[in-house]
């Protein structure tokens, strides 16, 4: 195992990293930028690097920082995470140059599965079929017009370049597709510095099943059962599970042969995912591999019982697949979601900000994954996740009622989060009977909205604002030892209940 | 037995909220209603509150000028406004045009004197790897533009300001 390692990424899943690399007794490097001097991570880890200026391109993107950094602490590999430089190629090629090793699979193979068109063929060679679609390289705007014609609309147009729904666009009228055609080329060239486009048929409400993989590299690969993550907006998963409520023991078998297929053809290395989109008729198509950890990733370990972080850093380090991973069985039911700084009420505009008030929940088979803490300023320059929050029960009915207990027992006061929108989802009939398809945020919150207050809400409002109320409370319940207002992250209330100032003195509450 | 009053604004709502508080509890009037509650500290800024007869775990924190709450799942932010008149209302015909989050604005696509028409994009502001573009809500003409592109802006702030076409014009 490494004596060293640096984690080159930041908020939730950098903790994630440092603690596994704690778990296994290695030391942990964090890097940081301007904006988070002060941030959980850096706090974490064993020794931290400044890398720049808070911009992602002056820090965490700046792949020459990352290597020096790496030297001058003496790492002898680097943790991509997600995000940022975990699926680029070039990155994983300088590490290599540098003497470094990359957690993740080499960078030929990350190239390769990069290539959306080069990943269809290579999965197509495998015998497992892609979404229809057309993706000769380089295609002619003529050779997409007829490819349009050829698989009818809706068809969607991608980007061969990318990912992250860059350079993507649905085609749902024929008479549209000169406009989107020539935008989504624009939009690939400037994200990917890389115009070509691919086309594929657009599936009615697919469900989006992913199979994770463990690969050492020496010909060993093996899968650890699917993850459904159909609850998206723009392509954004929201809520993940495992495993997926529409696949049984048959289908299961037939899509980890077939992930297991692609990976082998890539030549795979270290952890990754290989995505399918499933039809309503139980038919599953190849989408794509991810080459790195993915977000969703702790369901995959509630139901495996795998460390997937620590797999990725033991297969690294050289260690058999065998000692790794073993012979990973499912049990039981594990769902999850991302809890963003994100205003749902207003198109999901990203709500950066100080976070006033932090409480998360702790409850049986309930697992946080947080990167920030209360008093943080959370940054406008990076993606806005705050954490993960996952719960496990012997089934899915059981786990989604501990996920819906816990996110009730979760609040984040400062930034606007999508913590209420989850509540909502989680509580949905169509989520609780898993009628589930990446249209299922269309269908059914389309037009969510939070409620406006009450009367009653104001009045809770008002009493806690002028510190009022706490006699009556005393009398019927005794307050516990130290939890008097000036214990309150809050501070102290200014109400002193003999004031004769009709209006309560509003600043009263303050955060240290 | 004191009385206490305390103004919250909610978008463009207004609560007064009068306080009556005795050794027992405090007794709250607001919009016609009165809605007795007690409180108890659980400490790290959340409190077990009984209002209406109901116990719930309400989660509290100001800035000194916002007060938030969770209550129910929901998240409540209210500008707090001691005394004096509510908050002035943007005038009907007039659209103030503000920055939807913090962040930088990387387009200003009109100038001042523009015709603009319902939906026509005026700037676009960019955190988080997100761009957001504000569009106009009804048709008028640019009266003012108060950045260009490359500023920094905070949520709220006026961007760009349209006077609104009378109907019928």
């Amino acid at each position: 195992m490494f004596h060293t390692v640096l984690v080159a990424n930041r908020g939730e899943i950098a903790v994630r990293i440092i603690r596994a690399c704690r778990e296994l007794g290695v030391r942990a490097v964090a890097v940081y930028s301007d904006a988070d001097a002060t941030a959980p991570h850096v706090a974490l880890a064993d020794e931290a690097v400044r890398l720049g200026p808070a911009p992602a391109a002056q820090s965490y993107l700046d792949g020459g920082r990352l290597i020096a950094a790496a030297r001058a602490t003496g790492a002898e590999a680097i943790h991509p995470g997600y995000g940022f430089l975990a699926e680029h190629a070039g990155f994983a090629a300088a590490c290599r140059d540098a003497g470094l090793v990359f957690v993740g699979p080499p960078a030929e193979v990350i190239a390769r599965l990069g290539d959306k068109a080069a990943a269809r063929r290579l999965a197509e060679a495998a015998g497992v079929p892609p979404v229809p679609g057309y993706d000769e390289p380089g295609a002619s705007d003529d050779a997409i017009r007829a490819a349009v014609a050829r698989l009818g609309v809706p068809a969607l147009l991608k980007a061969a370049g990318g990912g992250g729904g860059k350079g993507m666009r649905v085609v749902r009228e024929a008479a549209d597709l000169d406009v989107l055609l020539a935008s989504a080329r624009r939009e690939a060239q400037a994200a990917f510095g890389d115009g070509r486009i691919i086309v594929e048929r657009l599936l009615d409400r697919p469900r989006h099943v992913e199979v994770q993989v463990l690969a050492d590299g020496r010909g060993q690969v093996v899968h650890l059962g699917e993850r459904e993550c159909s609850i998206q907006r723009r392509h954004q998963k929201i809520v993940e599970e495992a495993p997926s409520p529409a696949v049984d023991a048959a289908l299961r078998e037939r899509l980890g042969q077939a992930a297991l297929a692609v990976a082998r053809a890539a030549g795979y290395a270290n952890a990754g995912t290989v995505e399918f989109l499933l039809d309503r008729a139980g038919r599953f198509y190849f989408l794509e591999v991810n080459t790195r950890l993915q977000v969703e990733h702790p369901v995959t370990e509630l139901v495996t019982g795998v460390d997937l972080v620590a797999a990725q850093l033991r297969l690294a380090a050289g260690e058999p697949l065998r000692a790794v991973a073993g012979a990973p069985a499912v049990r039981g039911h594990a769902v999850e979601c991302r809890v963003y700084a994100e205003d749902p009420a207003r198109g999901f505009a990203p709500s950066p900000g100080r976070i006033l008030h932090l409480a998360e929940p702790s409850w049986p088979h309930v697992r946080v994954d947080s990167g920030v803490r209360a008093g943080q300023e959370i940054p406008v320059h990076y993606d806005p996740i705050l954490s993960k929050v996952a719960a496990w029960g012997p089934d899915r009915a059981s786990a989604v009622r501990r996920l819906r207990a816990a996110l009730d027992d979760y609040a984040v006061l400062g930034p606007t989060t999508t913590l209420p929108f989850l509540r909502a989802i989680v509580a949905h009939p169509a989520f609780a009977a898993a009628e589930l398809s990446t249209a299922f945020l269309e269908e059914h919150f389309a037009d969510w909205r939070p409620p406006a207050p009450s009367a009653e809400v104001a009045v809770v409002a008002a009493v806690l604002t002028a510190g009022a109320g706490e006699a009556g409370a005393r009398t019927g319940w005794p307050a516990p030892p130290g939890a008097g207002r000036g214990a309150a992250s809050a501070g102290s209330a200014g109400g002193d209940p003999a004031s004769a100032d009709p209006w309560v003195r509003l600043a009263g509450r303050r955060l240290p | 037995m004191t009385a206490r009053g305390v103004r919250l604004a909610f978008g463009d709502d207004v609560f007064e909220v009068e306080l009556l508080e005795d050794a027992a509890a405090v007794t709250a009037r607001c919009a016609g209603r009165e809605i007795t509650v007690s409180v108890v500290p659980l400490g790290g800024g959340a409190y077990a509150v009984v209002a209406g007869g109901r116990r719930r775990v309400v989660h509290y924190a100001t800035d000194g000028t916002t007060a938030l709450l969770q209550l129910d799942g929901h998240v409540y932010g209210f500008r707090l406004a001691a005394g004096g008149p509510a908050p002035p209302r943007t005038p009907a015909h007039q659209q103030d045009l503000r920055a939807p989050m913090p962040g930088q604005v990387t387009r200003v696509y009109v100038d001042v004197g523009q015709e603009v028409a319902p939906g026509d994009p005026l700037f676009a502001v960019e955190a988080m790897k997100m761009e957001h573009v504000v569009r106009a809500s009804a048709a008028g003409r640019v009266t003012r533009v108060r950045a260009t592109p490359g500023a920094r802006v905070d949520a709220g702030e006026l961007v760009v300001e349209v006077a609104e076409v009378e109907e019928g014009r």
